[in-house]
């Protein structure tokens, strides 16, 4: 079921959470809402499920695969939604929790007890908790905890998934763990699906495709390769991964301009093989990593950082205090006018 | 305490308003109608009948007594609330949790049991018995009154403190320490100051119950009029002899102070959460 | 938390200690034993003529039967009441916070005469009650009256930060399964909110049955039928009969330590059972 967001604006008490908004996915795709604290991304999440409401304007419009539920209330949404503290029933086993959903329906919409229980048992099998469902949640990891916050969304059979923020309150590695899971998991069922979240490496790892919210507004929208190559504003392109500032001249009438640049497309050299050349300084290399990182200081920009292979570092034989020069070895380059 | 928005959009107005209603109701019709009850019958008789039965010498001699004994009471029981709460607060020591328990003990216990230890300790026929063949007279008169009400307000300063101090830890104290304060520098200059406003909670708290304590009082003093009448018990000798306006107007007393008491409590609390508690304060911080 | 070391370099620890024990023993455990040891101390046969004389049986059972209805009715009230204070704004909402401490703060023989004057015949409420046959005024209504009015403030203070730390989140959560608010009410919110409403009704319950100033006034005091256990103990002792008093008293004493205790590992054993997700 595709999700059509239009002209959503909400602002509170001291500030503007959206702008005017717009958001499109597609059936079936996992789109990830990316952006700093303060970006909205939460904000459209909540409006999307019901949670919270838009500020009031004719043109304003929620339509899930063709109908607009912006009236409807959050239980009749059949929004699935996942949590970044689980919101898990606390006196409720992990099977209960997961068969709340059905139970709670109306007499005429629930099915039977058995047909409940196999539902919830397809569930947990499916999530890995099989033999955990007569446990508490106290009893459970953080990692288990989203696993039955997830099932527990699944079992309602929503139109649409939302989870905000999702691993936000779990280790790094049960971090990993659970993203490579989550895109498992969503190949096997593909619900229309919004992740939130303001962790660049999740949303280049698991979505489709990437909306990259600033202030209340969508910056660029995307595949996780577009956003980082074509990076559309500065914001983005300074938000994604690492990047290097230049101050340059731009146009025929030299305007100031800056110029960005990953550290993967800078390369060091002894020599300078263009008129473009930086001179610099090595300052430190960091080498323990999948790549080396060397950092420099320039005359007139602030320290950059460049990032090559193992292999050519030992070609270079660099150490602290070399004098070289930085080349930029790719043309594509992002250039913002001031 | 703001109310948070997020209900918004999980709420039922007709619920909403359903609670509200019958809210106020509830506690309209059962607490506010009695406060309000006592002033009127107070002034039932008019003012000047009002200014005569709260001047009455058996009426002043009833106040006195209720001075003397909470003032008493208050001075016994804060030395011991700071005591204790230096103890518990400062120091790990096997059966501290014990004491904790043991220090609650009054609360759990109904008031005429309160008034009843005492009488089996120190009556005709108690272990000290004897004491009052030597001229002491403990039950039926003052010292029984005194006692009887340090038992019952016993744990209020105690309990106001030690959960204030165990928040604020020992930091403080050993610095002090390592700065070559001795013990009472300590206390007075770095410890008092950082509890000065539970510490007044505490002793408002103690005072209101120290006056209007009743059944204790009741079971220990005799009800010698003139003599081991605290406020309370005289409202109850006029009650009793159908002199109800005159009852009532000594109640008004009581509750003024019980009025008092409340607004004293409420102004307090927000001073306490703004003051003395340092980890709601480091939060906030961080928040912002 | 910070690190609390036996004995620390901070001074004081055997003065607070020496004293606090004294004070303890002086005050509190010297009386109460008096009363464990005068009431178990004296023969089987005048114990149990003292507790199980039909005055004394009449006694306790109208002082159970009235604090259990008594706290009943306050679990239900206290709960909305508690529930509103926290969920909802309105005008007054400041004032009514501050009138459910009143019974705390009020003397028990003020609140002891105001019922009485209320809830008797020609009283404000009283007058409404007559014409309907009820009598509240010393009767078993009155007291439980009083007992409500007693036990208010331990429901409500004890549910009211129960309330206040319900994640709103997992309400979210239900409304989003599909919930009613009724039914979310029902399944997710209640069961969240019992141990906090167990404790608070105990805590009243157990302060019901030892309330004396309060309950006198309103309630006629006639033996075997508005009678309560203590007000039967203050009458044992104006007769003398210290051994009767005891009797009831230490029996009194050890329901209320029977009842603190209860509390108190309850809510050990749920804080362990149902830990708060981090």
């Amino acid at each position: 079921m595709a999700i059509d967001a239009r002209h959503v604006s909400k602002s509170f008490a001291n500030y503007v959470a959206l702008r005017d908004v717009d958001l499109h996915v597609e059936e079936g795709q996992l789109v990830a809402l990316l952006g700093p604290s303060g970006s909205g991304k939460t904000t459209l999440l909540r409006i999307i499920a019901g949670l919270d409401g838009p500020d009031p304007n004719p043109d304003t419009a929620v339509i899930v695969d063709g109908q607009d539920i912006l009236d409807r209330r959050p239980s009749e949404r059949r929004v699935g939604f996942v949590f970044q503290h689980y919101a898990l029933f606390r006196h409720m086993t992990v099977f209960e929790n997961i068969a709340f959903g059905l139970r709670v329906r109306p007499r005429k919409l629930r099915p039977s007890e058995p047909e409940i229980r196999r539902r919830v048992d397809e569930l947990l099998e499916l999530t890995q908790l099989g033999r955990w469902r007569f446990h508490y949640p106290s009893q459970l990891s953080g990692g288990q905890r989203q696993r039955v916050a997830l099932a527990r969304a699944l079992a309602i059979e929503p139109s649409v998934l939302l989870l905000d923020e999702p691993f936000g309150a779990l280790d790094a590695k049960v971090r990993q763990e659970l993203r490579r899971w989550l895109r498992a998991l969503h190949a096997k069922i593909p619900v229309t699906s919004v992740l939130v979240t303001h962790d660049q490496e999740e949303a280049l790892e698991v979505a489709d495709r990437i909306v990259i919210m600033n202030q209340g507004r969508i910056e660029q929208t995307g595949t996780p390769d577009e956003v980082f190559h074509n990076p559309a504003s500065e914001f983005v392109v300074t938000f994604l991964g690492h990047v290097n500032l230049f101050h340059g001249r731009h146009g025929a009438n030299g305007q100031a301009a800056r110029v960005f640049v990953r550290p993967h497309e800078l390369d060091i050299e002894r020599v300078p093989t263009s008129s473009e050349s930086v001179f610099a300084s090595v300052l430190r290399i960091q080498s323990a990593g999948p790549l080396v990182r060397v950092e420099l200081a320039t005359e007139q920009n602030d320290p950059i950082t460049v990032e090559m292979t193992h292999d050519r570092h030992r070609d270079l034989t660099l150490k602290a205090g070399d004098r070289v020069y930085v080349k930029v070895r790719d043309v594509r380059v992002f250039v913002a006018a001031n | 305490m703001a109310i948070s928005s997020r209900h918004r959009h999980t709420e039922e107005t007709w619920m909403r308003n359903l609670f509200i209603g019958v809210s106020i109701a509830f506690i309209g019709l059962l607490i506010l109608l009695p406060v309000i009850s006592v002033f009127t019958e107070a002034f039932r008789k008019g003012i000047s009948f009002y200014l005569t039965s709260i001047s009455d010498p058996l009426a002043m001699s009833a106040l006195r007594l209720t001075l003397i004994t909470a003032g008493v009471t208050l001075v016994a029981n804060l030395i011991f609330g700071l005591a204790a709460s230096w103890l518990i607060a400062k120091f790990n020591f096997p059966g501290r949790n014990l004491l904790l328990s043991l220090i609650d003990l009054p609360f759990a216990v109904s008031p005429v049991i309160s008034g009843l230890v005492f009488v089996l300790l120190f009556g005709a026929r108690g272990w000290f018995g004897a004491l009052s063949n030597h001229g002491i007279q403990i039950i039926f008169a003052t010292p029984g009154v005194i006692l009887a009400t340090i038992f019952v307000t016993f744990p209020f300063i105690a309990r106001e403190l030690i959960p204030l101090m165990q928040e604020q830890g020992a930091d403080e104290e050993e610095a002090a320490v390592q700065l070559g304060a001795n013990g009472w520098q300590i206390f007075r200059r770095v410890t008092l100051p950082n509890i000065r406003w539970a510490l007044i909670y505490g002793v408002v708290l103690a005072n209101a119950r120290a006056m209007g304590e009743f059944g204790a009082v009741s079971v220990v003093s005799g009800h010698i009029r003139g003599r081991t009448n605290t406020l309370p018990l005289h409202v109850e000798i006029l009650y009793n002899e159908y002199n109800f306006s005159a009852a009532f107007a000594v109640a008004s007393l009581l509750a003024l102070l019980a009025l008092v008491t409340l607004v004293a409590k409420a102004a307090l609390e927000s001073r306490i959460r703004v003051e003395e508690r340092p980890t709601l304060m480091e939060m906030e911080q961080v928040e912002s | 938390m910070t690190r609390l070391r036996q004995h620390s370099v901070i001074p004081g620890f055997g003065l607070t200690l020496g004293y606090t024990l004294s004070y303890l023993s002086l005050i509190v455990l010297i009386p109460l034993s008096a009363l464990a040891v005068k009431g178990a101390a004296q023969p089987w046969a005048q114990f149990s003529e003292a507790v199980f004389d039909p005055r004394t049986l009449a006694a306790w059972r109208l002082t159970f039967g009235t604090a259990l209805i008594a706290s009943l009715i306050n679990a239900f009230f206290g709960l909305i009441v508690a529930w509103t204070l926290v969920r909802y704004d309105f005008p007054g909402r400041r004032i009514l916070d501050a009138l459910i401490d009143v019974p705390f703060a009020l003397p028990t023989a003020v609140s002891g005469i105001a019922l009485t004057a209320i809830y008797s015949q020609n009283g404000w409420m009283g007058r409404w009650l007559q014409p309907l046959g009820i009598k509240a005024a010393f009767s078993p209504l009155g007291i439980v009256i009083a007992l409500t009015f007693i036990g208010l403030p331990f429901i409500v203070r004890t549910v009211q930060p129960a309330v206040e730390d319900l994640d709103p989140a997992m309400e979210e959560a239900a409304s989003l399964l599909g919930a009613s608010r009724l039914t979310a009410l029902r399944r997710v919110i209640l069961p969240a909110l019992q141990p906090a409403l167990i404790a608070g009704f105990i805590t009243a319950f157990a302060r019901a049955l030892g309330e004396y100033g309060s309950v006198i006034f309103i309630s006629g005091n006639m033996p075997m039928k508005t009678e309560i256990a203590s007000l039967l103990i203050v009458t044992k002792l104006e007769q003398f009969d210290y051994a009767g008093a005891a009797a009831i008293g230490l029996l009194m004493l050890v329901s209320s330590f029977v009842l603190l205790l209860v509390v108190n590992v309850g809510q050990w054993w749920s804080t362990r059972h149902m830990r708060r997700i981090a």
